[in-house]
């Protein structure tokens, strides 16, 4: 069996064999981590997914003994999969309850940030846009996996990276500009 | 629509813009739109924040409520309904919630079936198996666990799951506190806290007996009722809910449960094989706890890789240094148990027992609860602890090893190599691997035999002889690909077999581990070695002492050269080495190998230890291979102090030794009081063991002997009948067990004239058959039914019934009927009364003039045995006329042991001889054998000395 390090860095090569394979291997634990958090916080409301990122999937990084590169693939994933469980479930409760319907969820960028940046957005649009980012610029968007969804901070994303924040900050810059525009196209 | 090539553009775009300070960026922006305005209007929107806002921070995009959205998907994951009162668990309906913890909420119910009134708490598990998977380890391991059976365990009354698949367990409710409560207000000293750990860990300890670790051993754990009794919560469930997903995928297999660290072992956080010394080590936690008021690596409330961290690298605090640093309100953790008001007490030893409990690697730890366990009670009753012999040992085993072969610097050299402070992948899969090897055997072995030892069972289950030989064959077809857990198997199976007496089937079993160690590690390796010694071991009980030479000799001068770092594999190995010396009569070689056994032992052990116990053991059954009985039974004699105050794990020793010694006694003719010890050790046995077992049926043997030699027959005879009365009640029907008392007591019966000539040899045919067809009954067992069955025969003349007994006898215990021994002499003897009564005189004559002239010649000749042997030879003499008949009887009469008293039935033999050979008159002769014997109306037989022994 081949390792996760090699996993990830054939299915960032775009290996349909190594995604599938990653895809068995990692899919599963991510979940059961995460879902092992959530009960250890007590319920919906204490999950956060930075505690997750450090209780969970760090030493799940550790255990599988990945470094440098690889790490940081491993986080986008994680981020990846986290999205795709809320994805999947909001899909299956929208086909529940509303016959289909698309669920409208927000997308903001905090407080800080322009109105235009939190506009009504559907996450299944965001997740589309992803993988169409990925195709782009898989460096930024990691990057956004990293710090939208898997929870790292960008000290940790910088430190992962071996650059610093600043260099950081200015691609984030970019990954939210990228995303934006990708967001208003037509499909 | 933006492609790579137009992103190419843009992101060289932003990189530029990005790099020059927010001030000039508004310009250059113009500056690009006046040449390429698409390009500036998709820029523009991009650099939004960072043109309008220069100082803002830069933060990711967030999804709006994304944690509560993924909270939710994965709580709708698990279909979990939420619990509700009145909601039926089984048998049992929920009545309301009574707690919660990680692995769910608790809840107290009632039994719904209206069967018996009954309260019990109710665990609802958030599990993240599938329900299918959970069910059937449910099925497999909820019978082990509800086993069990220990006043300070909570005990697991059911398991199971519920149609939406929500998996609980029944519990027994215990009503109380936690452990950490009860300390604080009603433990106020060390040793009321002590006390009460040592409750704690007696349950942890015979779990551990049944193959059931806890591995997730905390205060909160353990409740202590309202009248102070703790009851351990939640044994083996850790265990239960382990996933057991296919290794390469399961990153978080130990370690993702809600372990609660602090009280976890280095190996549990490492995701490591998990034994009886994770328990241990939580065990040691919580002392610590108990006597610093804290805990010993990390304070409560630290952050999990705090915890992590110092469990793993950091040495545990002192608890000296602890308690010298005077306890404030502020260090006073009201989470906590609280210091003891005599804290101080707990400096030294106790501090030793904390730190051995709290080592690193789990092979340094106690060796077993048990150990601690002792070890506390030695504390409590101002014994040394021995951690402190510990250090002696380690040091005498530091001095071995500088003197030990490369071989021993070697593993030290690997050790350190591989020691780094994080587990690589592959160290860790091993680790895995090791992990499902380790458990994959516990979980099998826990199905398999519930709980493990017989001294707790009776020796021989019937239920467990089943599920060991359907064990037996699953090891053939269940393990082909994985021979490590093939061969941790065959070591347990091989000695719980040999425990059991059923060395038939030990045996095959044990010689195809020694091949698998072969082939996995090679012909010279230590796990070949050890195989080899079990193997011996149960040669020894076999009529095939040269075996056990053949095993072992080649690899002694080996092991001898590397028994620095195992001195208990050497020892083993010269003992059995010895055993098989001395049964071949090669007395001088077990002399000299025990010779080197003692100094091995001298340079390990303390003179009290009970490792001198044992050696004398070996001595003393050289002594009686050489005919030496005094001597062997000075030898006991001298262990004697040994044999009482023991911790429980000698009992059994001290009872065998017990049990020899009584039978030294009975041989050496000091039979006074003797019945009454013998009665003491059986109540002994019954306690320790259980009613039915192995030794008490041996000892009502042993009873009977005694009676036998002392010519009282219907006693010996009442003796027999309750070792059969023993299997009866116990419903033991395996005709391994049955056999030989069933011969034995046919014996009796037959002295005591309690059954017809007729019956009795009928009976002694089916017996006879029955032991031919059933191999089970080996070694000396075998030899003493068959001697018991001849007889049987020789007594009512019957040499059609003799002769195929004694030709089985010779061909199934050949080699352990070396005329140098007293088993050889009886079967001797018994060929010589064949012989008188087929008529061939001059076979018995030589016969008997070999043995009784080999018997006179030991240094305790006085015996019974020696003068049952030169009476037989008087009677051979005067079937023939010989004329020596005179000269044999005088030494007859001065062979009889002068303590047994008067009356006793081989006077009436010796009378009868001395008035046929017409040198005395006396009375009827006939008449007063035919009294003593209490045979009346009955001739009397022409072979009748083949009854006097």
């Amino acid at each position: 069996m081949a390792s996760i390090t090699e996993l990830l860095s054939r299915s960032q090569e775009g290996q349909s064999d190594a995604v599938r394979q990653l895809y068995a291997q990692l899919y599963p634990e991510i979940k059961r981590v995460a879902r092992a958090r959530l009960a250890s916080a007590g319920g919906v409301t204490g999950l956060n997914t930075t505690a997750l990122v450090h209780e969970g999937f760090l030493r799940m990084a550790e255990q599988a003994g990945l470094q440098g590169g690889s790490r940081g693939h491993f986080f986008a994933y994680v981020g990846q999969v986290l999205r795709s469980v809320v994805i999947d479930h909001l899909r299956s409760v929208g086909r529940d309850k509303r016959g289909g319907d698309q669920v409208m969820v927000t997308l903001s960028a905090a407080e800080a940030v322009p109105a235009a940046q939190s506009s009504a957005t559907d996450l299944i649009a965001i997740d589309r846009a992803l993988v169409r980012m990925q195709a782009l610029d898989p460096g930024l968007y990691e990057l956004l996996e990293m710090l939208s969804f898997a929870g790292l901070t960008i000290a940790e994303v910088a430190d992962l990276r071996s650059v610093s924040s600043r260099t950081i900050n200015r691609d984030l810059i970019k990954a939210r500009g990228l995303l934006q525009a990708l967001l208003g196209e037509p499909d | 629509m933006i492609d790579r090539k137009r992103w190419e553009l843009l992101s060289a775009l932003l990189d530029e813009v990005l790099a020059l300070p927010e001030g000039e960026r508004g310009p250059w922006l113009a500056a690009l739109r006046a040449r390429e305005s698409a390009l500036a209007d998709l820029l523009e929107p991009m650099l939004a924040g960072a043109l309008t806002d220069p100082d803002a921070t830069v933060r990711a995009p967030q999804v709006s409520a994304f944690q509560q959205h993924l909270a939710g998907a994965l709580q709708d994951d698990v279909p979990e309904a939420r619990p509700r009162a009145g909601q039926r668990m089984g048998a049992w309906a929920l009545m309301y919630q009574i707690g919660s913890g990680g692995m769910g909420e608790v809840w107290l119910a009632s039994r719904a079936d209206g069967l018996f009134e009954a309260q019990a708490a109710i665990k609802l598990l958030r599990s993240d198996l599938p329900a299918a998977s959970l069910a059937a380890r449910f099925a497999r391991e909820r019978s082990v666990l509800a086993r069990l059976n220990h006043p300070a365990v909570a005990r697991l009354l059911d398991a199971g799951i519920v149609n939406d698949g929500q998996a609980y367990l029944v519990l027994e409710y215990v009503a109380g506190r936690t452990l950490t409560a009860h300390a604080r207000s009603d433990c106020p000293t060390v040793a009321d806290r002590v006390r009460l750990l040592i409750e704690v860990a007696e349950a942890v300890d015979h779990a551990h007996a049944q193959l059931i670790v806890h591995r997730d051993l905390k205060p909160s754990n353990v409740m202590v009722t309202a009248s102070g009794e703790p009851k351990l919560l939640d044994f083996g469930i850790a265990g239960l809910l382990d996933d057991e997903g296919p290794v390469d995928t399961d990153l978080t297999r130990q370690t993702g449960r809600g372990l609660t660290l602090g009280y976890a072992a280095p190996e549990q956080i490492l995701g490591q094989p998990i034994g009886t010394a994770a328990d241990v080590f939580s065990l040691g936690v919580m002392l610590f706890e108990l006597l610093a008021g804290e805990l010993p690596f990390a304070p409560r409330h630290s952050a999990r890789p705090a915890i992590e961290q110092a469990v793993l690298h950091d040495e545990p605090k002192r608890l000296l240094a602890v308690l010298s640093t005077p306890e404030d309100d502020a260090q006073d953790d009201p989470n906590g148990p609280g210091r003891p008001s005599d804290a101080r007490r707990a400096r030294g030893d106790l501090e030793a027992v904390v730190a051995k409990a709290l080592r690193k690697d789990p092979a340094q730890r106690y060796r077993s609860v048990r150990e601690f366990v002792d070890d506390l009670h030695r504390w409590l009753t101002h014994r040394p602890v021995s951690v402190r012999r510990d250090d002696w040992r380690h040091r005498s085993r530091l001095w071995l090893r500088r003197h030990a072969v490369l071989a021993a610097a070697a593993v030290v050299v690997f050790a350190s190599l591989s020691g780094g402070l994080m587990a690589t992948t592959w160290q860790w899969r091993r680790a895995e691997l090791a992990a499902s090897q380790a458990e994959q055997v516990t979980q099998y072995l826990g199905d398999m035999l519930g709980s493990a030892s017989p001294d707790q069972n009776g020796g021989r289950m019937p239920s467990m002889m089943d599920l060991l030989e359907r064990s037996t064959r699953d090891l053939k077809t269940h393990f082909p690909n994985d021979p490590e857990v093939a061969l941790k198997l065959q070591d347990v199976l091989g000695n719980t077999y040999a425990q059991l007496n059923r060395f038939d089937l030990a045996i095959p079993i044990l010689e195809q581990r020694v091949l698998t160690a072969i082939e996995r590690h090679g012909e010279a390796s230590e796990r070949a070695v050890d195989a080899r010694i079990d193997l011996a071991r149960v040669f020894t009980t076999q009529p095939v002492p040269q075996r056990v030479v053949e095993l072992l000799e080649p690899w002694r001068d080996l092991e001898r050269q590397r028994h620095a770092a195992n001195p208990d594999r050497y020892d083993s190995l010269l003992y059995m080495l010895a055993l098989g010396y001395m049964r071949i009569g090669r007395f001088e070689d077990a002399q000299r190998t025990l010779d080197e056994a003692r100094g091995l032992v001298d340079r390990l052990y303390k003179p009290d230890d009970f490792e001198y116990v044992y050696f004398a053991n070996y001595v003393s059954l050289l002594r009686v291979a050489q005919g030496r009985l005094s001597e062997a039974d000075a030898l006991l004699e001298q262990t004697r102090s040994h044999w009482i105050g023991r911790p429980v794990r000698y009992a059994r020793h001290a009872l065998a030794l017990r049990a020899r010694s009584f039978r030294l006694a009975v041989l050496l003719v000091r039979h006074d009081g003797l019945q009454e010890i013998g009665q003491a050790m059986l109540a002994d046995m019954d306690a320790l063991m259980g009613p039915a077992n192995d030794m008490s049926v041996n000892m009502c043997a042993e009873l009977s002997r005694l009676a036998q030699d002392q010519g009282l027959f219907e006693r010996a005879a009442d003796w027999d009948e309750a070792a059969v009365r023993r299997l009866d009640d116990a419903g033991i029907a395996h005709p391994a067990a049955r056999l030989p008392p069933q011969a034995a007591r046919l014996l009796t019966r037959t002295l005591s004239h309690r059954i017809g000539r007729s019956q009795a040899l009928a009976q002694a045919r089916e017996l006879q058959q029955a032991l031919e067809a059933e191999r089970t009954v080996t070694g000396l067992r075998r030899a003493e039914t068959w001697i018991a069955l001849a007889r049987v025969g020789l007594m009512h003349g019957d040499a059609a019934l003799v002769e195929p007994a004694l030709v089985r006898l010779r061909a199934d215990a050949g080699p352990m009927l070396s005329p140098s021994t007293l088993l050889g002499r009886r079967t001797v003897q018994l060929e010589a009364e064949l012989a008188r009564l087929k008529g061939d005189l001059a076979t018995s004559h030589r016969l008997l003039t070999e043995v009784a002239g080999r018997a006179v010649a030991l240094p305790d000749h006085r015996i019974v045995s020696t003068w049952a042997l030169q009476l037989d030879l008087v009677a051979t003499l005067l079937a023939m006329g010989d004329p020596q008949a005179a000269a044999a009887l005088e030494q007859a009469t001065s062979l009889r042991p002068p303590a047994l008293p008067a009356g006793h039935p081989f006077d009436a033999v010796q009378g009868h001889l001395a008035a046929r050979l017409g040198s005395r008159p006396g009375p009827d002769t006939a008449q007063v054998l035919a009294r003593a014997y209490r045979r009346p109306g009955e001739p009397l037989h022409p072979a009748l000395t083949g009854w006097l022994f």
